[in-house]
């Protein structure tokens, strides 16, 4: 079963991913997007500190995050940036779920 | 029966003390282990929440200088969920929420947290003070005894030489300094002091460990919690605080009418600087755990042949019939210089 600490790698994996990506050439509404990607996602890494030590759900949560950290690291236009953000929006919400935040 | 001669007696005992104590050898270079890594831990996880304070400075300094919205009392900041970007945005609260919409953003904390290191710092204070005790007795040098012995011999030989005087004899039975027999008399002694030492070592070793059974392994486990932790905090802090600055990169580097180019250079160069400090940084908390995890096991093994009659392992018995062969050649000398000596009297 996946652990809290596995959860808290896939997801500060996903945060550097976001934090290294160029954004700043970006249009305008992909670089709102991607702050509240990052913000999102760092206010739900705070929740971790309170959550479970492992769960069930957490692997599928892991695999949520996986695919987005690879599809934000793999974003070279902004097509592929918006497409990397949803993969992002996706794994975030269904942590938020999992939480139950 | 034929009886021992005493000098193969003398070389039987020499080397029987010999065996035992390379196991009390192999204590000590644990402990020694020990010591060395966990001070280098503690060392290593002070650098690194010396690193998150900087993490969450450095976020303060970003939010702050973009937006002077951004810099609430409280030691929060709301941020917009989608921060206000492109020609409109005006020059405060593009970034920040003003107060009085506190629905509207994500709460950032900006509050320094040295305050809230206490516990890890007590964390580090304990595996601290474990490392400098059991380093303490495992680094202590044996006693000399050739001075003692030196000391006793010059007073013996000063009381002589006035006895010579006063009687007015020749000479004395006893020998100079550098006479040979007592340099391998001196040299027997050493060695079968140093063994005494390491035996003394292992038993105050084992005082230590039983005032605190166990205890060291809680210890590290906790504070490679509290690294995790902290870890995640710094990472937040760096991600939204290198956001930040490339949402001021965007508006510096987009304008309609271009900056000065030293001044956008300048500002991308802070960027890549940013960026390479960012990456050098999550090289901490991995090698700082990875220290973590080998003071761990070498606590462990240290633990586990601390005890009688230990069970080695495969290495551990090699090393230990390296240690007996070196303490056999050494013995062998010494006893061989003593007989040569004292042959040659």
């Amino acid at each position: 079963m996946a652990t809290i600490g596995n959860l808290r790698t896939a997801l500060n994996k996903l945060i550097r991913a976001l934090r290294d990506h160029e954004i700043f050439s970006l249009p305008n509404d992909i670089q709102q997007a991607w702050t509240e990607m990052v913000l999102e996602a760092s206010e739900l890494s705070a929740r971790l500190d309170d959550a479970s030590a492992s769960s069930p759900q957490y692997a599928e949560v892991i695999e949520l995050l996986n695919v987005a950290t690879a599809a934000i690291r793999s974003a070279n236009s902004a097509s592929s940036a918006r497409a990397a953000l949803a993969a992002a929006r996706r794994a975030l919400t269904r942590l938020r779920q999992v939480l139950g935040v | 029966m034929k009886i021992i001669p005493k000098r193969v007696a003398v070389v039987v005992v020499a080397l029987l003390s010999t065996a035992g104590c390379a196991t009390n050898q192999l204590r000590v270079e644990y402990a020694r282990e020990v010591a060395t890594q966990g001070k280098a831990a503690a060392m290593a996880s002070r650098t690194f929440l010396s690193r998150v304070e900087a993490a969450r400075q450095d976020l303060n300094i970003e939010l702050v200088s973009a937006d002077p919205a951004c810099s609430r009392s409280d030691g929060t900041s709301l941020v917009r969920r989608a921060p206000m970007l492109g020609r409109g945005a005006p020059a405060r609260a593009w970034l920040c929420v003003p107060e009085r919409w506190l629905a509207t953003g994500i709460s950032v904390s900006r509050a320094p947290i040295d305050e809230r290191f206490k516990e890890t710092l007590a964390l580090i204070g304990t595996l601290s003070a474990y490392a400098g005790a059991v380093g303490e007795i495992a680094d202590e040098k044996a006693p000399d005894p050739a001075k003692a012995i030196n000391d006793a011999l010059a007073t013996a030989l000063a009381f002589q030489g006035a006895v010579v005087a006063v009687a007015g004899a020749e000479g004395g039975p006893l020998p100079a300094a550098n006479d040979p027999r007592v340099e391998a008399v001196t040299g027997l002694i050493t060695f079968l002091t140093e063994l005494q030492h390491q035996a003394n070592q292992v038993r105050r070793l084992r005082a230590l460990v039983a005032e605190s059974p166990g205890a060291a392994n809680p210890v590290i486990s906790a504070l490679r919690n509290e690294v995790t932790r902290w870890e995640s905090s710094r990472n937040r802090d760096a991600a939204v605080a290198t956001v930040v600055n490339q949402l001021l990169l965007g508006t510096l580097i987009n304008r309609p009418v271009p900056l000065a180019p030293e001044v956008r250079r300048a500002a991308l160069r802070a960027y890549y600087d940013r960026v390479a400090a960012n990456q050098a940084a999550d090289l901490l908390e991995p090698a700082l755990t990875n220290l973590l995890n080998t003071l761990e096991q070498a606590d462990r093994d240290f633990r586990r042949i601390l005890v009688r009659d230990p069970e080695l392992n495969e290495r551990e018995s090699r090393r230990v019939a390296e240690l007996t062969r070196q303490n056999i050649v050494r013995a062998l000398e010494r006893v061989t210089a003593l007989i040569t000596a004292f042959r040659g009297a």
